[in-house]
């Protein structure tokens, strides 16, 4: 894209840019410093993400700011008008991925002082989609690259299927000894703030395609791509069959 | 071919009969000349009835002299030739038949600068109604006058002043005075050129306010080269670059996802 005439737009325009690197680079690293803590039983670790996420929210605030201030001094229209509304949007995602890491954090803070012995299922498959997908996302946002966008947007079906299997083990173990609920009640939680993670990393995704194109994600879809994304999408746990196995394990 | 053109426009006019929209101008391949020169080059668009339509561009681009042709203003500027048809309810202004000054009573022009006669604000307004025959009597002069101050929203500012030069008013007034002249002779078409240029934020939201009454009786053509203004009272917009239309579409196409690449440069500041 040729740049502005007015130099000071292009400025305003890259600072922007810069903050969403920013943001996504400290949301990246809370995310592999709350797998960490989870894997290492480490409550410092947790700890240092919860207080991380005030510097999160701290550029976000800024990040609108300096939108609000483009829009008052250089009224962006066509691509530029995208660009911004579609930066606002995504840092406010970006945020919330912020939150969800620090919801993460709490639980594993709460699951590092469980006793070593207890079980503890492992959210290690979610956790790598999530981060490969955050990954690919934040560069596809530098690198406007249509087709990784549109990759990451149906893999948020990966990402549902694995919460669901995840759900459907937790519940089993529950019913199986009563033991394992303090655990297990915090791994879904962990499990379902992954996977609404997944859900703003398909949300960016949205925001690039359309910021690029000015067409909506799903208008370029094709009806055969949603048919399969849908039905992996389709939560599938059927919680009776769950019941029926923990009434024999209870009988045995 | 201009029959034609003229039984496919009422066609669509008539299959429009259930909406509202109408076709009120039609422009066939108007290229304009000066000296020889090809200033502005084979427009083809269609402009509908009761809407606004902007149009915008760089300095230089065409735009003044393609709304000039719209109501042959060009025919009184020497060594100027225009090429083309321009359907007007039917009937192609460029016809020899055409009666010029009717034609000009029909379709309105305001300018960039206020230009009110050096009269009276009363004077202001009956002067070309009484060179058309449009009013015969003293008491249809006072009606008219009140109705097109009233229509172009000065009536209240200037009823006790009317013997009044219309010169004495402030610029934004003046620039409605002109307006009301021009729809003192009830033109079905408004043309503006940058009507708003030589105002103040508050006057220019009176006239943005009044071209947005305006249209429910009249179709309006303005220039500007203000984007925000274009966005704010237009239902279409076209782009003008180097004497070509580039792009004509919805102004809420042109603003936020224009087709073509020189349109994006222009209406988000790349190139100008």
């Amino acid at each position: 894209m040729e740049q502005h005439i007015v130099k000071g737009f292009d400025r305003d325009l890259d600072k922007i840019k810069d903050h969403i690197n920013k943001i996504s680079g400290l949301v990246e690293s809370q995310l592999a410093y709350v797998y960490q803590s989870l894997n290492e039983r480490d409550i410092l670790i947790a700890e240092k993400v919860i207080e991380r996420d005030k510097k999160i929210d701290k550029l976000y605030q800024e990040l609108l700011d300096m939108s609000i201030q483009l829009f008052a001094l250089r009224q962006p229209l066509a691509v530029d008008l995208r660009y911004v509304i579609s930066t606002i949007k995504i840092a406010s995602d970006l945020e919330k991925i912020g939150d969800q890491t620090k919801n993460i954090a709490k639980a594993s803070r709460w699951l590092s002082k469980l006793p070593v012995n207890q079980k503890v299922l492992s959210v290690d498959n979610l956790f790598d989609i999530v981060n490969l997908n955050f990954r690919k996302v934040v560069n596809s946002f530098n690198e406007e690259d249509l087709k990784e966008v549109k990759k990451i947007w149906l893999n948020d079906a990966e990402v549902n299927k694995c919460y669901d299997i995840i759900f459907r083990e937790t519940l089993t173990y529950m019913l199986e000894d009563t033991k394992n609920i303090a655990s297990c009640s915090q791994i879904i939680s962990v499990a379902k703030n992954l996977e609404r993670i997944g859900d703003h990393i398909q949300n960016i995704a949205e925001m690039i395609y359309y910021y690029v194109t000015g067409i909506h994600i799903t208008q370029k879809i094709s009806f055969k791509e949603m048919k399969t994304y849908k039905k992996e999408k389709k939560y599938k746990t059927d919680i009776s069959n769950i019941f029926k196995k923990a009434k024999l394990i209870a009988k045995k | 071919m201009a029959k034609d053109q003229i039984i496919s426009i009422s066609k669509f006019n008539k299959l429009k009969r259930s909406t509202s929209l109408k076709i009120k101008l039609a422009v066939q391949n108007i290229s304009v000349f000066y000296n020889g020169k090809m200033a502005v080059e084979n427009i083809n668009m269609n402009i509908n009835q009761n809407e606004v339509t902007a149009l915008i561009g760089p300095s230089g681009c065409g735009k003044s002299t393609f709304i000039r042709c719209i109501n042959r203003m060009n025919d009184v500027i020497e060594n100027c030739t225009v090429e083309g048809k321009i359907f007007f309810d039917e009937t192609n202004i460029y016809d020899s038949n055409v009666d010029v000054v009717k034609l000009r009573s029909s379709i309105g022009m305001v300018f960039q600068k206020p230009n009110p006669f050096p009269k009276s604000i009363y004077e202001n307004i009956v002067y070309a109604p009484k060179l058309h025959g449009i009013i015969n009597s003293k008491s249809e002069a006072d009606e008219l006058v009140e109705k097109s101050l009233t229509e172009a929203g000065l009536f209240e500012e200037v009823k006790d002043r009317l013997n009044e030069s219309g010169t004495g008013l402030s610029g934004g007034q003046q620039q409605r005075l002109c307006i009301a002249r021009a729809i003192a002779v009830d033109p079905s078409i408004i043309l503006m050129d940058e009507p708003c240029s030589s105002l103040d934020p508050i006057a220019t939201a009176v006239i943005e306010e009044l071209i947005d009454s305006l249209k429910k009786k009249r179709t309006i053509i303005i220039i500007t080269h203000n984007m925000q203004q274009a966005a704010r009272v237009s239902e279409k917009t076209a782009f003008f670059h180097l004497g070509k239309l580039i792009e004509f579409s919805n102004t809420s196409t042109i603003f936020t996802n224009p087709k073509e690449k020189r349109t994006l440069g222009y209406i988000t500041g790349r190139f100008g």
